[in-house]
């Protein structure tokens, strides 16, 4: 069962930073390994994943880079900045004590969120 | 999309950007599809689908990156818009406002003609007004009137006084009338007078026909701060192979910016930094020039800095400083004294006689130093630390009661290293005799560029002295590496003091003495009231 929008807003972020420090570097990069790590479970639709890298590069934490693919295409690379590499660790801090404090209420066994299995 | 790479940060949010994003996204997915068997077409509309809604998510995307800069747009566009409509209010009221005004121009202008049509009237010429000099005075504040207080009136032409006049209740006063001329008030210092100043003059007023005088507004008010001296290590004092002591000094001159005068300031003078100017008596001027005043010189032991600091000019009623800016002039000075060596003793006090003669004022002090100190040589050293009124330690000047309690005239008097050369000079022997004293003078502090410290009313400004470290390493080379008494002698500051080469000085060179820098430390709010006795900081470290 996919997770309803709502709930997947808050965790996003922290997935994309997660997947872009481990090599995926372009949209659809991105997108493959977010549904290979979740067997499919969180990306319904993969257009979602844009809203979320733009805030991300506005934010700061990604920076852009446009080159051509082995297609010809242009093509948009991100990477994480210094203070996305700073967020992504707190990010992940943060979910943990999340989601345990959630589980403990909700009476669910506490499992790793999926972002943090390396 | 062009084959040229986009800038990141300049094109990489722009609409087209957007979508060639979104466009490379959906082709790749459908590569991927048809690699995986799925025809062209269903792997394109796969590809999409599993997108989902391209517009919205690039009107997002759009959104995301440049939605605040919309929105201030909008923002600005509002402000333009209300700005307008305020412009076009305003229009319409002094369209208004000018029809009324044509029609009160219309009743004018009848009025006016009717004033025309009427006779003349001779106008009664009115009596000429007295030319005068106003002005307050206050005590610290303009809350505070300085009532009941006496004011000269000065012509600045020569000094001349015209009259005196008393501060009324409100601190108020009129000079009476005047004749067309420069002048000044002066007015005595309150409560008391300071550093010998008894009196502020106030800065010119001009009163002339037909030019009002500006008030005078004189804050009587000492604006006062003080000094206060710490070391960067304390100042050296050891005994060496048990054959001398390395004892020193701090002399220090400090000279105020705000002159203070001897007598009324007037208009063939150099124009002072500062209005008003201090003064000792307002008598005119005499025929020789007047010198600052505000300037104090001081010879400090260890123990003045850490015990009797009291004592010190520094922290006496003279030490107080007008608000300014002070020029800080230091040395350290070193003495080799023997330890077979008595220094003889001088009396609790004497008085000084006016002329260079000396002792007029104490004949038993007078015989008591003559007889134990040979007399007539120090009654030379006396008169020449006496030819410096006023910029000797404490107050060196004539008539005045001197207190010795310390051996400050000692070391004013023996000239630095007499005292080993004469053990040099005797083969190692104890002294039978006094050496032959001379006087030392202030003037070995003055340098071509000295320190500045801020003054500030109520404040006392701390002095940081750096000690170099060398001080006793140089002169216990200098003393070893010059055992015979005519090597010795060569740097040794005597009678020759005042022609002592500067440079020699300047250049750090000679072992008995050392300018010192001397750098701001602090600045602090002096202790209510007033406080005349400020203990010094001092540190060791």
């Amino acid at each position: 069962m996919k997770p309803s929008a709502d709930l997947l807003r808050g965790a996003l972020e922290p997935i994309i930073l997660e997947v872009i420090a481990e090599g995926a570097t372009y949209g659809y990069e991105i997108a493959r390994a977010i549904d290979e790590r979740s067997s499919g479970q969180l990306l319904a639709q993969e257009g979602t994943l844009y809203p979320a890298l733009h805030r991300l590069e506005k934010r700061g934490l990604l920076e852009a880079q446009w080159a051509e693919s082995p297609e010809g295409r242009q093509r948009k690379h991100y990477k994480l900045t210094p203070l996305g590499r700073k967020e992504r660790l707190a990010l992940k801090s943060q979910w943990s004590e999340f989601t345990r404090a959630v589980n403990l209420i909700l009476g669910v066994e506490h499992v790793e969120p999926v972002f943090a299995i390396v | 999309m062009p084959n040229d790479q986009r800038q990141a940060n300049e094109s990489s949010t722009t609409p087209a950007a957007i979508d060639d994003e979104i466009a490379d996204h959906q082709l790749a997915a459908a590569e991927r599809l048809q690699a995986q068997g799925v025809s062209a077409a269903d792997a394109k509309t796969q590809a999409e689908s599993k997108f989902g809604d391209t517009t919205a998510i690039r009107r997002t995307c759009y959104w995301i990156q440049h939605g605040d800069s919309l929105m201030f747009r909008g923002a600005v566009i509002a402000l333009l818009s209300i700005l307008c409509l305020g412009l076009t209010i305003t229009a319409v009221a002094s369209w208004q406002s000018q029809a009324r005004m044509a029609l009160q121009m219309t009743d004018l202008t009848a009025q006016l003609k009717a004033l025309a049509e009427k006779p003349p009237t001779v106008p009664v010429p009115a009596q000429p007004k007295p030319l005068e000099l106003t002005g307050k005075l206050c005590n610290g504040s303009p809350d505070t009137p300085a009532a009941g207080v006496e004011v000269t009136i000065i012509n600045v032409k020569d000094g001349s006084i015209l009259r005196r006049v008393t501060s009324d209740e409100q601190g108020r006063f009129r000079s009476g009338p005047l004749d067309n001329g420069d002048y000044a008030v002066a007015a005595p210092i309150l409560p008391h007078a300071v550093n010998r100043a008894h009196y502020f003059q106030s800065g010119p007023v001009f009163v002339y026909a037909g030019v009002s005088p500006q008030p005078v507004e004189m804050d009587l008010s000492y604006p006062a701060g003080r000094l206060a001296i710490e070391l960067s290590r304390p100042l050296p004092n050891q005994v060496v192979a048990d054959q001398y002591t390395i004892a020193s000094r701090l002399m220090i001159r400090a000279t105020s910016n705000r002159a203070s005068r001897e007598r009324p300031w007037t208009t063939d003078l150099p124009l002072p930094e500062t209005w008003p100017v201090c003064l000792v008596t307002t008598k005119p001027p005499a025929s020789t020039s007047s010198e600052p005043l505000a300037r104090f010189y001081e010879l400090l032991s260890e123990q003045d800095l850490t015990k009797d600091w009291s004592q010190t000019v520094f922290a006496s009623e003279g030490g107080l400083f007008p608000e300014g800016t002070a020029s800080i002039e230091a040395a350290i000075l070193l003495d080799v004294i023997p330890l077979k060596h008595e220094l003889l003793p001088l009396p609790d006090s004497l008085s000084l006689g006016s002329g260079p003669r000396g002792f007029g004022g104490n004949r038993d002090a007078s015989a008591t130093l003559q007889e134990k100190f040979r007399g007539a040589i120090w009654q030379a050293a006396l008169a020449r630390i006496h030819v410096f009124p006023g910029e000797g330690p404490r107050a060196l000047t004539s008539g005045s009661v001197v207190s010795l309690a310390n051996d400050d005239l000692v070391w004013m008097s023996k000239g630095l290293g007499k005292l080993w050369l004469a053990h040099l000079q005797r083969d190692g022997a104890a002294p039978t005799t006094p050496y032959e004293p001379s006087a030392l003078s202030y003037q070995v502090v003055q340098r071509s560029a000295s320190n500045k410290a801020p003054i500030a009313r109520g404040h006392t400004t701390r002095l940081r002295i750096d000690v170099p470290q060398d001080l006793e390493s140089r002169l216990r080379e200098y003393i070893e590496s010059n055992p015979a008494a005519d090597d010795f002698a060569k740097k040794t500051l005597g009678e020759r003091i005042g022609a002592l080469a500067d440079a020699e000085i300047e250049r750090g060179e000679n072992p008995f003495i050392r300018h010192v820098e001397a750098t701001v430390a602090g600045q602090e709010p002096l202790p209510e009231p007033a406080a005349k006795r400020p203990m010094p900081p001092h540190d060791n470290g």
